[in-house]
């Protein structure tokens, strides 16, 4: 009894680290949408507000693609900034296009919470 | 990155660059090269983020400039990125070869006339191409095939290319 339980515990925790990884990553663009609608961040000061609010523990270099792709759809823009360190920051802010999208989301986001509130309680 | 524009390439090193000097700068006083060394560990494997980075930049500079050298290099980049990504690329790349192979029959019309047109018959029957059963058929085209083919092609080229940018954009709800 004891070796069938010690396989089938460490199975449920790696198939849930999956899955919480794969939501994660979903939800990745979502979450920095929101937290560029708040304020403009450059790239490592959003990684440093990610970590805190959340507790995703992804390279940090993942952040770069996903920023260029928000980027190229044009729902944040970016700009270089010049620093009296000499090392210059690009920081990001969300397009009003890009508003308009996060509304969307957030409407979509709650009624998907909504739904999954409703089958868990049924 | 070397398959990048200048331009991207600056734009890239100097992110990274900066990402480094800050995450060292946060981490107070501590030796230099500990604190570079753990900061290029929470940064990543370049494997995974920056092939991922130039790829995306390399896709979104084939499809601006409609140039089949960065289309045939971004899609070659692509294919190695995600198995769902890789089929698409595939898709893509088929087409290419097709809109490919198909201009070069306009060159076949000029080494073998009798066997490449737009060939019909009384009975329905059409081919546009190279065709060997052409006993009983009539080639109507002449060499005016070959400005038609080839632009064919090029529209077929420019209506993919815009169907690949499509493509790489996301679906916006």
């Amino acid at each position: 009894m004891l070796c069938i339980l010690l396989n089938i515990v460490p199975m449920n925790d790696n198939f849930i680290a999956k899955w919480e990884s794969q939501v994660k990553k979903g939800v990745l663009e979502f979450i920095i949408l929101i937290v560029l609608s708040r304020k403009e961040l450059y790239g490592y000061e959003l990684i440093t507000e990610l970590k805190s609010r959340t507790d995703y523990n992804v390279a940090e270099g993942t952040i770069y693609p996903i920023l260029n792709r928000l980027k190229a759809e044009k729902l944040i823009q970016s700009h270089w900034q010049e620093m009296e360190s000499g090392v210059p920051r690009k920081y990001y802010k969300i397009t009003k296009e890009g508003t308009k999208l996060l509304q969307l989301m957030i409407t979509s986001w709650d009624a998907l919470a909504t739904s999954i509130q409703r089958l868990k309680t049924k | 990155m070397s398959p990048l524009s200048e331009q991207d390439k600056k734009d890239i090193r100097m992110e990274l660059d900066s990402h480094i000097f800050e995450s060292m700068s946060t981490r107070g006083t501590e030796d230099e090269i500990a604190s570079l060394l753990l900061t290029l560990q929470t940064l990543g494997e370049p494997e995974e983020f920056l092939v991922q980075e130039v790829a995306q930049r390399k896709l979104t500079q084939a499809t601006r400039t409609f140039n089949p050298i960065h289309i045939t290099s971004a899609l070659l980049m692509n294919m190695g990125n995600g198995f769902i990504h890789m089929f698409k690329h595939i898709a893509f790349s088929l087409l290419y070869l097709f809109i490919f192979a198909f201009s070069l029959t306009s060159v076949v019309k000029l080494i073998v006339p009798s066997r490449v047109g737009y060939f019909t018959d009384n009975e329905g029957f059409f081919h546009f191409g190279i065709s060997t059963q052409i006993e009983g058929k009539k080639e109507v085209l002449g060499f005016w095939y070959v400005p038609l083919s080839i632009g064919i092609a090029i529209v077929l080229y420019l209506l993919a290319t815009l169907l690949m940018r499509v493509f790489n954009k996301k679906p916006k709800k």
